[in-house]
């Protein structure tokens, strides 16, 4: 190679890892600077608090049952929309992207107006109280988290080539037995993926979940909301605490991913 | 017994149809035809994976077109296999009697059977990623027949697969259905491959049937022009009927000046425009040189222009000029094989003199319109020598006349 086109490279090279080092430092830094504002006995100490375990116990549990309502919901819905032919279906498509990119607070809020509506009240009054009370962190959490375990979903599902289940027909599979012994296991690596991810998502839900529920101590206190509450009460350790938690519970689950991620490209 | 009847299918700017074929109980039966003709798609709707527009489907006396693939019965081998990957090869193999609920001791003893035929015992515990190409081939295989199916359908089963094992696998294909006397319906665009297999052949080009009959008849007597250029005929021209001779059993051809003689077609009148092609094979080169514009039937003369090696044989490349007009520059081209034995050898640019046998002449019967109140298949086969109607079966081609008839009067439809 020519010495000009080797600098070329060179510096192209040198660009590109320049802006992952920055981005590197910088999350860095902001760990960094966290671990700097308590010390190891601080921490020790916070972590044996109960409104802390209590915020850990409420994250987890909302979170495991929210997602397992969008799951429940969103794996047929992502398979009508990677395998199906239906009128409407980029509108559809579309419409259940929504929810992602729109901020969570707002969800929030559509939420508090709809049980102010008669119908809201009539839900309130007879089924399950959610304004205020710890039901409306796991519908607050499921309204953030299904859009996106359908986009999730569907991916999985896209990977999956349509051939095995049309074969499977012909084997004699029935629609059902098509999609439950060939497509699922098919996309499983991927399905795991998607509902990993999106507990992760609803773990650390905050902006809805905060609208509707409300951030009160010991009560709607998940991990999130505890960060927050710790912040305006002042007590700092406590809100590093809990952030190194929520740090700790994402990176676990987005190391899961990356397995399972490297499984599906290898098969 | 299989019948497709008046089927019609669409996908996009591409339509399929109307096709109508009987497949007879135990028959081989091969679909062949080009890239693109709409193979895969006619399987499909067989199988049921795709929604027809129009027509019928009947399995054993049911009719099964409405019928989900499910419920069909039928046996399929995709040309990409399509072997669940996360299943070992005798999951792969039992899946189908697993869900159809039949995992009884027959078929068991069933799949045995075909473990051993098919020689996979040793690779019963690998997953499909783990197989050759060969070896995915025969699991594939071996799922569509566990089941005992009312019709195996195979969509180019070879088509990934090296040559030197290909004929084993056509040659072990053979031996399957001569024991288990499934009917098949092989879909290839492998002439070789559906004459070494197939009992009959349709000919399906751009969505519709051109030809039905034995293969060594559709080789032999192409019924169109398509059919032959799809079996590697380049030899196609059109002429006049230049003369009818009722006792000899012949006509003669004007073609760029020069006459051919062929056997008497009784549905064409003199002067009507004929389409036809000159077999390769059948042309000799004479040593005697002969004039322009002598009119001996049956001789012309061409200019040698080049030559390509075979495996086998040559092809000579050669313009023929207008054997009446001299003056007239229009030249058509003509192929000529000669087999290794020949030392014929002329330089490029001779002119040379070649025989064209009544043999070597075949016209297009399906180009030529029927006479009021008979069949297309009640005319003679064009083909010289053969004296027999195009898709009845020779005894040696393993067929009947009867399926025959039936196939050529279904192509027709």
């Amino acid at each position: 190679m020519p010495r000009t086109n080797q600098t070329k490279a060179w510096f192209f090279r040198f660009a590109a890892m320049s802006t992952l080092a920055v981005l590197g430092v910088f999350f860095a830094a902001l760990l960094v600077s966290l671990a700097g504002a308590t010390t190891a006995s601080k921490f020790q100490q916070v972590l044996g608090r109960n409104d802390v375990w209590f915020a850990v116990k409420l994250s987890l549990f909302t979170a495991t049952l929210s997602t397992t309502m969008a799951v429940i919901i969103a794996l047929p819905a992502a398979y009508a929309l990677s395998h199906l032919d239906f009128p409407g279906k980029k509108l559809i498509d579309t419409l259940v992207d929504l929810p992602i990119v729109l901020s969570p607070v707002a969800l929030g809020a559509a939420l508090l107006v709809f049980f102010n509506t008669w119908a809201g009240r009539l839900i309130e009054d007879n089924v399950v109280t959610f304004v205020f009370q710890r039901p409306g962190l796991v519908l607050a959490q499921f309204t953030v988290v299904v859009a996106l375990a359908v986009r999730l979903l569907k991916s999985a599902f896209d990977l999956v080539d349509p051939r095995y289940e049309q074969v499977s027909r012909v084997m004699g599979c029935t629609p059902f037995q098509a999609f439950t012994r060939v497509t699922l296991p098919l996309a499983r690596p991927g399905i795991l993926a998607a509902v990993i991810l999106t507990w992760a998502r609803a773990v650390g839900e905050f902006g809805a979940s905060v609208t509707l529920a409300g951030a009160t101590g010991m009560k709607t206190e998940t991990l999130p909301i505890s960060i927050y509450l710790s912040f305006a009460a002042a007590d700092v350790s406590k809100a590093v605490a809990v952030v190194f938690v929520l740090v700790l519970v994402s990176g676990i689950a987005l190391f899961g991913v990356r397995l399972l991620s490297e499984r599906v490209f290898a098969k | 017994m299989i019948r497709v009847e008046r089927l019609a299918c669409a996908a996009g700017k591409f339509k399929l149809g109307e096709i109508t074929l009987a497949i007879a109980p135990r028959e081989y039966f091969a679909l062949l035809g080009p890239t693109g003709c709409g193979k895969t798609m006619l399987l499909e709707c067989i199988c049921g994976l795709r929604n027809i527009n129009q027509g019928q489907i009947v399995a054993d006396g049911k009719d099964v077109t409405r019928e989900s693939p499910e419920l069909r019965g039928f046996g399929y081998v995709p040309q990409d296999y399509v072997l669940l990957p996360f299943l070992t090869v005798s999951e792969n193999i039992l899946f189908p009697l697993r869900v159809q609920r039949k995992l009884d001791a027959d078929a068991r003893a069933h799949f045995s059977a075909l473990v051993d035929i098919l020689r996979i015992g040793q690779l019963l515990d690998r997953k499909p990623r783990h197989l050759s190409g060969g070896e995915k081939q025969r699991v594939a295989l071996a799922r569509a027949l566990v089941t005992r199916p009312k019709l195996l359908l195979l969509d180019e089963p070879y088509a990934a697969v090296d040559m030197a094992l290909k004929k084993k696998l056509w040659a072990e294909m053979k031996s399957i259905h001569g024991r288990f006397q499934t009917t098949v319906l092989h879909v290839t665009h492998d002439l070789d491959e559906a004459l070494t297999l197939s009992q009959r052949a349709a000919v399906l080009v751009n969505g519709q049937v051109e030809q039905v009959g034995p293969m060594g008849e559709i080789l032999d007597c192409p019924a169109t022009r398509q059919v032959a250029e799809f079996i590697g005929m380049t030899n196609v021209y059109r002429g006049l009927v230049a003369g009818i001779d009722e006792s000899g059993g012949s006509m003669t051809i004007r073609w760029n000046g020069w006459m051919l003689r062929t056997p008497l077609h009784n549905r064409l009148a003199p002067s009507a425009e004929v389409e036809f092609y000159l077999r390769p094979d059948k042309i000799k080169p004479l040593t005697t040189p002969v004039k322009e514009g002598t009119g001996n039937t049956g001789v012309i003369l061409a200019i040698f222009s080049s030559v390509v090696v075979q495996r086998g044989g040559r092809t000579l490349f050669f313009k023929v000029p207008n054997g009446a007009d001299a003056a007239n520059r229009d030249t058509e081209d003509l192929e000529v094989s000669l087999s290794n034995e020949s030392s014929f050898a002329p330089r490029e640019g001779e002119p040379v003199s070649l025989s064209v046998p009544e043999t070597a002449v075949g016209v297009f019967y399906r180009a030529v319109h029927p006479v009021a109140g008979r069949r297309a298949a009640d005319c003679l086969c064009l083909q010289a020598g053969r004296g027999q109607l195009p898709g009845t079966a020779r005894a040696d081609e393993g067929g009947t006349g009867e399926t025959g008839r039936g196939a050529i009067g279904a192509a027709e439809g």
